[in-house]
Formats: C-alpha cells, structure tokens, sequence
C-alpha cells in the first residue's frame, strides 16, 4: 500500500490559506490578500480562545479598512 | 506531532502501586496483551484522565473519580491516584502529571469531596501556568476529538450514526470530525467577519442619519438592523434551547432505557389488577346464582314422586296429543281425495279415474271424516292443563337442579384459580418493583416527559426555520435599502468611505463563506478516497470498489454495480469505522498516536491479520489492547514486523491487582 502523505499543521494553514485564495484571486483580487492571510492566522492560533480570536479578527480588519479606505 | 514517551500508573483502577509503559521514541505499534477483567478498557481511561481530568464507564458515561482509587491501596490505607505522561510535542518534551490526592484534614476520604486535583504540565523543565497548561493540552489534544485518537472498540454503533441525518449523536461526531480537519478555522473566520460587517453596517445607518438627505434611509436602515439583531438574537436563544432539550431528550432516553422494565411491569400489574377485579365481579353474580338455586335443594326429597307423576301426566297427554296428530294426517288425506274426486284424476298415480274409482273415493272421505275427527272443546282443554302441569313438575325436578348446580361450581372453581394466579402475579411484580429501586411515579412520569420533550423539540425547530424565514426576509429588505441609499451618498464623504468598508467587509464575508464549502467538499473529497483506499485494503469482499461519503462523514459502501450496500454486517461496521479514522488521521492537522481498545471485534481472523498489516500506517504511534486469542499472537507479530516495537502483558495478581509485565 502506498506510503500516505500526512498533513502537518503548517500544511493545514497551508491548504486553508490556498483555499481563500482560489476564491480571492477569482473574484475579489481588489481584496488585499495578506488581509485575508492574516485574518486567517488570528483564527488559526485562537482556535481555543474565541473571545480573542474576534477581538483581534475585528481590530484587524480595521486596521485594515483605516489604511484602504480612511488614508486613501 | 504528538509522541508518547512514558506513562506511569499509581493506583489507579487495578494498577496497584506504582508501574511504568515506556514508548519507543521512534514510534511503531505497542501490543498491550490482557484478557477480560484485567484492565485494558481502564488502560485507555488512564490517558482520558492523564489528558482531561475524565474516566468514562461503560457506553462513555463519566465515573466518579473516587471509585477509580484501587481498592486493595485503599484497604491498606493509601489514598487517591497520580498519573504522569511525558509526551514528545514536535521536539518539546512535556510532562503531564494528574493526581487525585486527599484534602488536608481528611483522615479517610469516603466521597468525591474529600478529594483535590492537581494537575502540572512541565515544558522542559519548565512548569507552565494553569492557562497556559490549558492552551497547550487544548492544542495538542481537544477533548472533541478525542474519539479518533482514543478508540474504544465498544463505541463503533456511534459511526454508523453517522449515515442517518438528523441524529445528536452524529452532530457531535460530525463537529468532532471537521474539528480534527481543521474547519472550525474558517467557519469562526466567518463568525468573526460577519460580526464586523455588522459593526460597519450600523456605522453606515448612523452616519446616514447624520445627513438630512439621507436621514429617511439612515433611519430606515437602522430600524431594520435592529430588527434582524432581535431575530438573530432570538435565533440564537432557540438554537440553546434546542440544544438543550437535545440533552434532555437523550437524559430521558436513557432513563427510559434504566426504567423500561420497571414500566412494563407496572402496566402489567394494573392490566392484572383489573382482571382480579372484573372476576371477582363475576365470581359473586355465580356464587349468588348457586345461593338461590340450592335454596330449591328441598325438591330432591320429592323427586320421585315428582318422577312418577311425570309418567303419568305424559301418558294422558300422548292419548290426546296422538289423537290430534292423526286428525291433522287425516284432514290432509281427505284435501288429496277431495281434489281428486272435483279433477276425477288419481291423486297417487295421477291416472283418469271411472265412475267406480270416484265413488270409492267419496266413501273414504267420509270414513275418514268419521274416524279421524279432531279434539272436541273439552279435550283441548284437558291437553292444555295437562302440558302446563308437566311444564311445572319438570321445573321442579331436582336431577336438572344437579346439574346446574355441578357446572356453575366448576366454573366458580375455574374463577377462583384465575383470581389466585392473577393475585400472584400482582405480588410477583410489586416484589420486582420494590427491589428494583426505581422510584415509580418517576419512572411513570419520564415517558410523558420525554413525550413532551419531543414536542418542545419539534416546536423549537419549528421556531428556528421560522426565524430563518424572517431574517432571510429582513436581510433582504436591507439590502434594498442599501441600495437606495447608495446614489444618494454623492458629496457625502463619510458615508461614502461608510459605504466603501461595509462593501469591503461583506466581500470578506463572501470569501469566507464560499472558502468554508469549498473546504468542506475538498475535504471529503480526500477523506473519502483515503478512506476508500484502506478500506479496500482490508476488505476481503473484492466486489465492495470503495466507500462513498454524505454530509455528516458517515460513509457508505460501493458495490462495483456501482450500488450503495444499505445493510452491513457488525463486522464491516468495524472495518469501514477504522477506515474512516484512518483517513481522518491522514488529513488531520493534528498528529497524535492512536490508542485502541479491542478494535477487532466481531471481525473474522483474515480481516483481523489486514488491519493489523495497516495499523502502522494509521498514525506514527499506535498502541493497541487486546485480549489472548482477540488476533493471532505469532501471527501478529509475523505482520508487523519490525514496525512492532514493543510488547506489554496484564498480569492477574488478585481481582484488584494487576501487574504491567514487559514482553
């Protein structure tokens, strides 16, 4: 039986970075994509702690929104 | 990834003392060999508790702690348990130690109460903080997920839940399942997005209101927001309750479980108790009939008397009873005759008949009516008096006074039996009540309960697709409103940078909700056809091609007709079950050893020597219990290979003692 390749951690962020990016790129490449990259890492290191995870989630996306739209 | 490096064991279940497993670091399978009773089931308890404070019985109800203590150690007065784990966490080496200890003061703990838990985890030589102890075991082991790396052989009926919808048992399993793969990143992802498209969504309605151009749609706007949030808010208090009562109806299911005997017996002693009652209401209407019959047994003396005078009577009446028979035959035989003298035809050949014949016929008539006249007034009379006399003898005949007097106590005998085994049931089934414990207006009560519980949960979701229907409805009307609003944002500098970042945030949305299905299908996608490729594996059936997968992860087996094989056997159960945590484990981002506690089953000794061909390759750690006979020793051995690395025996000592024996 063939040797099974295994999924580490950092594959998994991996695999869901990619997966937001697919859809990124398709339809909405005038989102920035390091937003969505990090946006991503929040979650991925909070999972055990929600409360922080969307505090920093929302903060995040401000910044963000500070920069993209309010400095534009 | 996760290795186990060594578990010790001090006094817990029959572990007595203080016994050490030690784990190659290089990982490879460790065969735990024990037979029944010995301790492999509390093996597996032992790293439930070591990682999460819990000890699961039978069917994974929690014990209570204090009943895990080994009981000799107790007798000999050493108190509580301790277990320590020293783990291998990509290059940390971590030390977990749990121990149940006694209180200070207590001399000789009886319950619970009398005892703390400590739990420490050492990073190095580092003893981290409760919090950060709890973010690190949380990361490394989740509870939820614990099924998949602690696998109870007991337990596979909950996979094949899996392939029924609509079930609390495969809702759990399935967000265990998309726990280990990883989902919960992007459906909280989600979570959090829409919580700050809301955010900027008010923002937006406020600054509209700001502006006289825009107040209308501003206050519009914020209206209709506030009216979804009650919706949601609404939404998500009945999602709780549903939840809830979820937990309910299985408690009660499980009370039901405990007391469905109790219940049967008490509806069959009320069914008795209602026979006894019904016959002993008959059983009096008999007694009561035999009462006034034997009040007549005084007529025996005169029964023959009774009996001679009946033969008289019945002698007279047979003189005029005869008499009025022959004039009934007679008044026929003259009908015949007088028909044949008005045809003139024979009435017995049917023949023409000559004057002669006719005249011979007239003279019988008349013989006839001479000789066969009926009974005159007086003898009617007679025979009338003569039959009411008999009727009232006969009613004072004593041999059919016997009679009903004989069957009526044979039927009062036959109730008296029935009311006397009835009775004994009835005793029988409040002993067992009694004895059983259950206290019974509960156990009566719990299957209205559950009745009610079962329409609470219906009503419930009744109420959430109903809330889903409104919010749908309110979504849409602010989008409308949003889009009205948009034109007239012209020269409104803040509303329109409002505007901007609420579009930005809602294409943030759309990214994670459409990034959240496409991972899900990915994902069964690739465990479906890992799943598919150990299952082939180990099946012997070489028509079954693979497994297909549904919604909820359960997976279903594919003839090579391409047909879905609806019923399997206990047996594949167990093979497409250890299929499915294969490739779980394969797509987890989560790594850890697998422990499993007698997976094999019902399962027949070829399939047994395939799946232990393909544990090395289920995870980098396997540790595996099983019994003397469960799968071949020599054959196991001969499979594995160098892939075995180690083997344990539990050794009886007493009935609470065990010992841990290397080799």
């Amino acid at each position: 039986m063939e040797v099974m390749k295994k999924m580490t951690m950092n594959n998994n962020l991996e695999e869901l970075l990619k997966t937001l990016e697919t859809i990124r790129n398709d339809e909405y490449p005038e989102l920035p994509k390091d937003l969505l990259e990090k946006l991503l890492k929040v979650e991925y290191d909070n999972q055990d702690n929600r409360v922080d995870a969307q505090t920093k989630a929302v903060k995040l996306i401000d910044e963000y929104f500070t920069t993209l739209v309010d400095r534009a | 990834m996760l290795h186990f490096l060594s578990l010790t064991i001090e006094n817990f279940g029959p572990f007595k003392g203080l016994q050490r497993i030690d784990f190659p670091s290089n990982g490879g399978v460790t065969i735990i060999w024990g037979n029944n009773g010995l301790g492999k089931t509390t093996l597996l308890n032992v790293f439930r508790y070591a990682l999460f404070g819990k000890v699961h019985g039978r069917g994974s109800k929690t014990h209570s702690l204090k009943q895990i203590a080994n009981w000799e150690s107790y007798d000999e007065g050493v108190y509580g348990f301790k277990i320590d784990l020293t783990m291998n966490n990509d290059g940390d080496v971590l030390e977990l130690t749990r121990q149940y200890s006694v209180r200070p003061g207590v001399a000789k703990p009886e319950s619970d109460n009398d005892y703390i838990e400590s739990v420490f985890l050492k990073n190095g030589t580092t003893i981290l903080s409760n919090e950060k102890r709890d973010h690190v075991l949380n990361s490394i082991m989740p509870e939820q997920v614990s099924r998949f790396f602690l696998f109870d052989g007991e337990l596979l009926q909950e996979y094949e839940d899996l392939l029924v919808d609509e079930n609390s048992i495969s809702e759990k399993i399935k967000e265990a399942i998309e726990r280990i793969l990883g989902v919960p990143v992007l459906t909280n992802g989600l979570v959090d997005v829409i919580k700050a498209e809301k955010d900027y969504g008010q923002s937006y309605s406020k600054v509209a209101q700001k502006n006289q151009a825009t107040q209308q749609f501003g206050n519009m706007l914020g209206a209709k927001q506030a009216e979804q949030k009650n919706h949601e808010d609404e939404l998500a208090t009945l999602k709780t309750t549903l939840e809830d009562l979820q937990k309910e109806r299985q408690s009660l299911e499980e009370e039901m479980q405990q007391t469905t005997k109790v219940r049967d017996w008490l509806k069959e002693k009320k069914i008795k108790e209602d026979i006894i009652e019904k016959k002993k209401e008959t059983l009096e209407v008999k007694l009561n009939a035999v009462k006034e019959l034997t009040k007549r047994a005084w007529q025996g003396k005169l029964s023959q008397r009774i009996s001679d005078a009946l033969v008289q009577l019945e002698a007279e009446i047979n003189v005029y009873e005869d008499k009025k028979s022959k004039h009934l035959i007679s008044l026929q035989l003259m009908d015949e005759l007088k028909t044949g003298c008005r045809t003139g035809t024979c009435p017995v050949c049917g023949i023409k008949m000559d004057s002669a014949g006719l005249f011979v016929m007239k003279d019988k008539i008349a013989s006839c009516e001479i000789g066969f006249e009926g009974l005159k007034a007086e003898e009617k009379g007679k025979l009338d008096e003569l039959q009411g006399r008999r009727a009232q003898l006969k009613k004072l005949t004593s041999e059919e006074l016997k009679v009903k007097i004989v069957m009526l106590e044979s039927v009062i005998d036959d109730i008296r039996v029935e009311i006397c085994d009835a009775e004994q049931r009835v005793n029988d089934l409040a002993k067992n009540i009694r004895e059983s414990g259950i206290n019974t207006s509960k156990a009566g009560a719990v299957s209205q309960k559950h009745a009610k519980c079962l329409q609470k949960i219906e009503a419930t979701k009744d109420g959430i697709t109903n809330e889903q229907g409104i919010l749908n409805k309110v979504a849409a009307e602010i989008k409308n409103i949003e889009d009205k609003l948009k034109p007239s944002a012209t020269g409104n500098a803040e509303l329109i940078k409002a505007q901007k970042k609420l579009e930005l945030c809602k294409k943030i949305k759309h990214v994670f909700e459409r990034g959240v299905k496409l991972y899900r299908e990915n994902l069964k996608q690739k465990v479906e056809k890992d799943a598919s490729k150990i299952f082939v594996s180990i099946s012997n059936q070489q028509e079954y091609t693979g497994l297909q997968i549904n919604e909820n992860y359960g997976l279903a087996i594919v003839h090579q007709t391409k047909r879905i094989v609806e019923i399997r056997s206990a047996g594949y159960e167990h093979i497409v079950a250890l299929s499915l945590i294969g490739a779980l484990h394969k797509n987890a981002p989560l790594q850890g050893p697998i422990i499993m506690d007698s997976p094999f089953g019902r399962l027949d000794p070829d399939h047994k020597r395939k799946i232990t061909g393909v544990l090395p390759k289920l995870a980098d750690q396997v540790l595996l219990l099983v019994y003397c006979g469960e799968i071949d020793e020599q054959e196991a051995r001969k499979v594995l290979g160098s892939d075995l690395k180690n083997e344990y025996k539990l050794v009886l000592q007493t009935a609470f003692h065990t010992k841990i024996e290397k080799g």
